[in-house]
């Protein structure tokens, strides 16, 4: 080895703290990058696969009740694939905790069971008479274990046992009734057998069906939708509803783009932030060699022979930081990818090494500090052996430095200490600037990920404005609502009650064959329980005729609606088709939510054909009062029994609202862990730079030392430098916080709502980023500066 | 004019050096010309900011020139880039700084071989020899693999005395080569230049120490940039 090539080993190993710190540099880029890059890599191909490794259904027909036969017709045409049917009843449970919770009970053929194919992660399968698997998504909300029975409440009011022997995941949980993984209730499957068990007739009424051809093509699938419609209907059976979907499209996917959409951003504005970050070190590291690159060169070395030593060393330092940086953000990818993965129910599909992810780290490991370097590395070789053997190792300042005439205009406001201080940290401008820039980025995307984290909780707080009842009980049959309103208000502790319109009904474009199954609500005439959020057109008027307000669902899709919009509602209770328009539509949970509508409890009552008789009775708790009861609960459901009405379901509407806003509560988490990730390169950047910044000035440490300050005067000058820094990049970061929290809430509105958020700030993210602006930048001064006033006067002034 | 002959090794003519502080122009050098002979061993004297150390950089190219003119031998070493000019000083000149600058993270042998590395002349082997004889020249052949933080100041001078030789140059240059040393060491280092002048160097030093004055076969005296004696030994 040349002792070129030694020297370059020894400038890597000798100072092990400024090494690490520049490897750190580089390193937590690569981390961050990596991690994120494996995470989008595999988000989408992992949720993809899994998806169509279950053979999803491209049409799901909900029909009145039909048996094997209609199964064998339409599998018998050529355009089909797989027809499967299967019969879907919502019942309750009770948990092992003795809440009443809403379960959705799925029984389909077990040996020819093809479509929407559920995967056993533990347990054991196929089901028999008598059994049941549970999906893993609410699995823990039961309280149960394999082996354990689990009681099913049937219509009737009987609890009947079954006996947990699986645990399933479904990734097509939610697609047909509730529209999104997070609404889907506690689901359980079992045996066909077993329908009897539970007074549920022993047919179908859900029809799955796979098309033959492009399965991602709506345009197939639609086509493939008539023909099944007419041979559905040559048979006599009505349908209820007809759902469409796509094979590769797992119905969760706005939220992956939402994830993936910020996953891009970050990683961008962390790639920046590193080049930055490494620059500024570099060029420190450059600075302090300065003396002997004056030397080497007085002995023969050439300007090329210099390159090429320090690009080496550059080389050095990225070889260490991939090494540190690779397996690290493939432990931190695997967590990430398990974390999303039990959030979103969906499994990990690719396994082992993401060689596309390591390629790319080894690439930016290698160019992007040996392009940070250029500028540096240039600037050091290039400056003349006079000029490099006469420097003192830190910033060059004369009487006209501008610095200088800020010494001196500073010293008529503060003390000379503060003065120097501020002095010492323009000196290096380019590095100031960098550092500032740096820290600002950090700072702005940490401010900006909490702000877009209370967008989305401003956002749930509006969806909970839905359901401004604590409790909304359904009953089995229509009553009259003064008669329950009555019942209820008995109570202690109800302030009142509203009796509002329910039901489902199938909606579709006038001139239209399908359309989705929708949940219609009507609540009272200036009812007190809803405060609705509309994203385009209006809410409809007390008592108007024919208005109708839909879910944001509704604006997406091949066939989406438009205000203004005529379209047909076929009530299912009651079969009536009547037109009407569209008014508006309003915000809920996002593009993924479910389909709803809204409209006045008049028009309810006369399409329904029930009258002043509904089935759902919103119940409102005096303020102050203990919500959380399940007390109450059992309270409603007595007195209700007690007067003779059967009750379908009392919903919690803490635990609905909790429900649709997990997509959101999910992304409030990942910005989260983003924002740490932010933080985490930041502080080493700020660590790194005030490191650096004191080193340079070990020498003026010990002429301040020799002329009388004391250790405590050092530090204080030290320690004022580095808050000032971390003051000043705090107010960068407020000002870059805006446009980032524009991009960052306009990526996540656009994927999850189609339109920005309105957007909401916290001063949490502005007072937590200074706290850890203030302590770093204090910490990163007070190491060195400690170091720096150990020495003896002699030897940091023999240093040079 | 000055004179020139077969036997001139360097011949500077009207070096001029201006340094620029603010709107301050300091004239550092007013028009020096001098003719060195290959094998002559010179002082250059004067006071603290007389110019010598800006006149011997000028001659090591070390530092631009305002106007004028540096031969060696048939080289303008003003005419070449910085470059060609590194390597050029890296075969040709052997320089020693007052305060030595030897690489730190070196050991004593290392930065004694350094300069054939940078030349492109570096063999393990033979680099190594000839290192080791150079650091026994300076009788420091105990402490090859120590590092100069590891020796004294004398030490360190020697071992960069040893260094400018490496690569067998013809002119060795020295900057107040025992400003920062003792007496006694002193003495050493100038018994190790009288050892290597014997040996038919051709050497310049630059020096404030009046005393040293009968070691030089020759004497340069400078006052504020300007030439005011050359003397060769016995000439007064």
């Amino acid at each position: 080895m040349t002792p070129s090539r030694r020297k370059v080993h020894h400038d890597l190993l000798s100072n092990p703290g400024r090494s690490i710190l520049i490897i750190l540099s580089i390193a937590v880029g690569l981390f961050a990058i990596g991690t994120i890059m494996t995470v989008w890599l595999c988000l989408a191909d992992d949720i993809r696969i899994g998806y169509e490794e279950i053979n999803p259904a491209n049409i799901y027909f909900k029909l009145s009740k039909f048996d094997n036969s209609l199964v064998r017709s339409i599998q018998s045409l050529p355009e089909i694939s797989h027809a499967q049917g299967s019969r879907s009843a919502s019942l309750r449970t009770i948990t092992a905790k003795g809440d009443l919770e809403n379960i959705s009970l799925n029984a389909t053929e077990m040996d020819s069971w093809q479509v929407n194919k559920v995967e056993v992660l533990e347990g054991s399968w196929p089901l028999k008479k008598g059994e049941i698997a549970l999906e893993n998504f609410k699995f823990n909300l039961t309280g149960y274990k394999i082996g354990d029975s689990i009681p099913i409440r049937t219509d009737s009011g009987k609890d009947i046992l079954l006996t947990i022997v699986a645990r399933v995941r479904d990734p097509s949980l939610g697609v047909i009734n509730y529209s999104q993984v997070f609404m889907a209730p506690i689901t359980g499957y079992i045996h066909p057998d077993t329908l009897t068990s539970v007074e549920l007739p022993k047919n179908w009424n859900l029809l799955n069906v796979v098309i033959n051809g492009d399965g991602n093509d709506l345009t197939s699938i639609q086509d493939v939708s008539k023909i099944v419609t007419d041979r559905i209907e040559k048979s006599g059976i009505s349908i209820n509803s007809v759902t469409l979907a796509k094979t590769s499209v797992h119905p969760i996917s706005d939220y992956i783009d939402a994830i993936a959409g910020v996953l891009f951003i970050v990683g961008i504005l962390i790639l920046f932030l590193s080049g930055t970050l490494i620059f500024n070190t570099l060029s420190a590291i450059l600075s302090q060699q300065i003396k002997q690159i004056g030397a080497m060169k007085t002995i023969g070395a050439s300007s090329g022979k210099l390159n090429r030593m320090y690009f080496y060393l550059i080389f050095l330092f990225s070889l260490a930081a991939l090494i540190l940086a690779i397996p690290l953000s493939m432990v931190a990818a695997s967590w990430f990818r398990r974390f999303l993965a039990s959030a979103i129910n969906y499994r990990i599909v690719l396994t082992g090494i993401i060689w596309q992810t390591i390629i790319v780290q080894i690439l930016l490991g290698i160019i992007i500090p040996q392009l940070s370097g250029i500028l540096p590395v240039r600037k050091g070789v290039r400056i003349s052996i006079q000029e490099a053997l006469n420097t003192t190792g830190s910033a060059r300042l004369s009487a006209h430095d501008n610095s200088s005439r800020m010494f001196s205009w500073a010293t008529r406001l503060f003390s000379r200490p503060v003065a120097l201080s501020l002095r010492n940290m323009i000196s290096n401008r380019l590095r100031l600037f960098l550092t500032l820039l740096t820290l600002s980025i950090g700072g702005g995307i940490f401010i900006a990920t909490f702000n877009v984290t209370e967008t989305i909780d401003n956002h749930t707080k509006a969806i909970s404005r839905y359901f401004m009842a604590e409790y909304s009980a359904n009953l089995m049959t229509p009553a009259r609502e003064d008669r329950v309103t009555e019942i209820l208000k008995t109570i202690e502790g109800v302030d009142f009650v509203e009796g509002w319109g329910a039901g489902t009904a199938v909606v579709k474009l006038v001139g239209q064959n399908d359309g989705p199954n929708v949940q219609i609500l009507a609540p009272s005439d200036h009812s007190q329980l809803i405060v609705p959020k509309m994203k385009e057109g209006r809410w409809y008027e007390p008592g108007e005729i024919n208005a109708i307000a839909l879910s944001e669902k509704f604006m997406t899709g091949p066939s989406a609606f438009k205000v203004g919009d005529e379209i047909e509602l076929e009530i299912n209770s009651s079969g009536l088709k009547r037109k009407w328009v569209v008014v508006g539509f309003f915000t809920m949970a996002g593009k993924s939510g479910g389909y709803m509508g809204y409209m006045p409890l008049s028009s309810w009552q006369e399409v329904s054909g029930l009258g002043s008789r509904t089935t759902r009775f919103e119940i409102k708790i005096h303020e102050g009062m203990d919500t959380d009861s399940e007390n109450k609960l059992r309270q409603i459901e007595d007195a209700l029994t007690a007067n003779g009405y059967k009750v379908r379901s009392i919903q919690r509407n803490d635990h609905f609202i909790h429900d649709a806003a997990s997509g959101l509560s999910i992304l409030s988490a990942f910005m989260f862990i983003m924002a740490i990730l932010v933080a985490i390169v930041g502080s080493i950047g700020m660590t790194g730079t005030m490191s650096l910044n004191v080193m340079e000035r070990t020498r003026e440490i010990g002429i301040l030392r020799s002329i009388g300050a004391s250790d405590k005067a050092v530090l204080q000058n030290i320690m004022t430098e580095g808050i000032m820094i971390g003051v000043l990049s705090w107010i960068g970061g407020i000002v870059l916080s805006f446009p980032f929290f524009h991009f960052l809430s306009q990526a996540m509105g656009n994927a999850v709502f189609g339109s920005m958020m309105d957007p909401a700030y916290t001063w949490v993210g502005y007072v937590v980023w200074l706290g850890f602006s203030l302590f770093f930048a204090a910490l990163a001064s007070l190491m060195p500066a400690r170091s720096a006033i150990r020495l003896t006067i002699q030897e940091v002034l023999s240093a040079e | 004019m000055t004179e020139f002959n077969f036997s001139t090794l360097i011949r500077a003519e009207g070096i001029r050096k201006n340094y620029r502080t603010g709107k301050v122009i300091t004239e550092a050098l007013k028009g020096i010309d001098l003719n060195i002979r290959r094998g002559e061993y010179v002082g250059i004297m004067g006071k603290s900011g007389s110019g010598k150390t800006t006149l011997l950089n000028m001659l090591a190219g070390l530092d631009s020139l305002t106007s004028g003119s540096v031969l060696i031998g048939r080289t303008d070493i003003h005419g070449m880039n910085e470059n060609e000019r590194a390597r050029w000083r890296g075969e040709n000149l052997g320089f020693i700084f007052q305060s030595f600058h030897l690489l730190p993270g070196l050991t004593l042998l290392d930065n004694v071989m350094l300069p054939l590395d940078f030349i492109g002349k570096y063999e393990e082997k033979k680099s190594r020899d000839a290192a080791m004889m150079l650091l026994e020249m300076v009788e420091l052949e105990a402490h090859v693999n120590k590092y100069p933080s590891e020796i004294s100041g004398g030490q360190q001078q020697r071992v960069a005395i040893a260094r400018a030789l490496i690569s067998e140059p013809q002119i060795l240059l020295a900057d107040e080569p025992t400003g920062r040393l003792d007496a006694g060491t002193s003495e050493i280092i100038f018994n190790l230049f009288d050892q290597i002048f014997a040996n038919g160097m051709t050497m310049i030093i630059v020096t404030h120490d009046n005393s040293l004055e009968k070691r030089f076969q020759r004497v340069i005296r400078l006052h504020d940039g300007l030439i005011v004696s050359d003397e060769k030994a016995g000439d007064s």
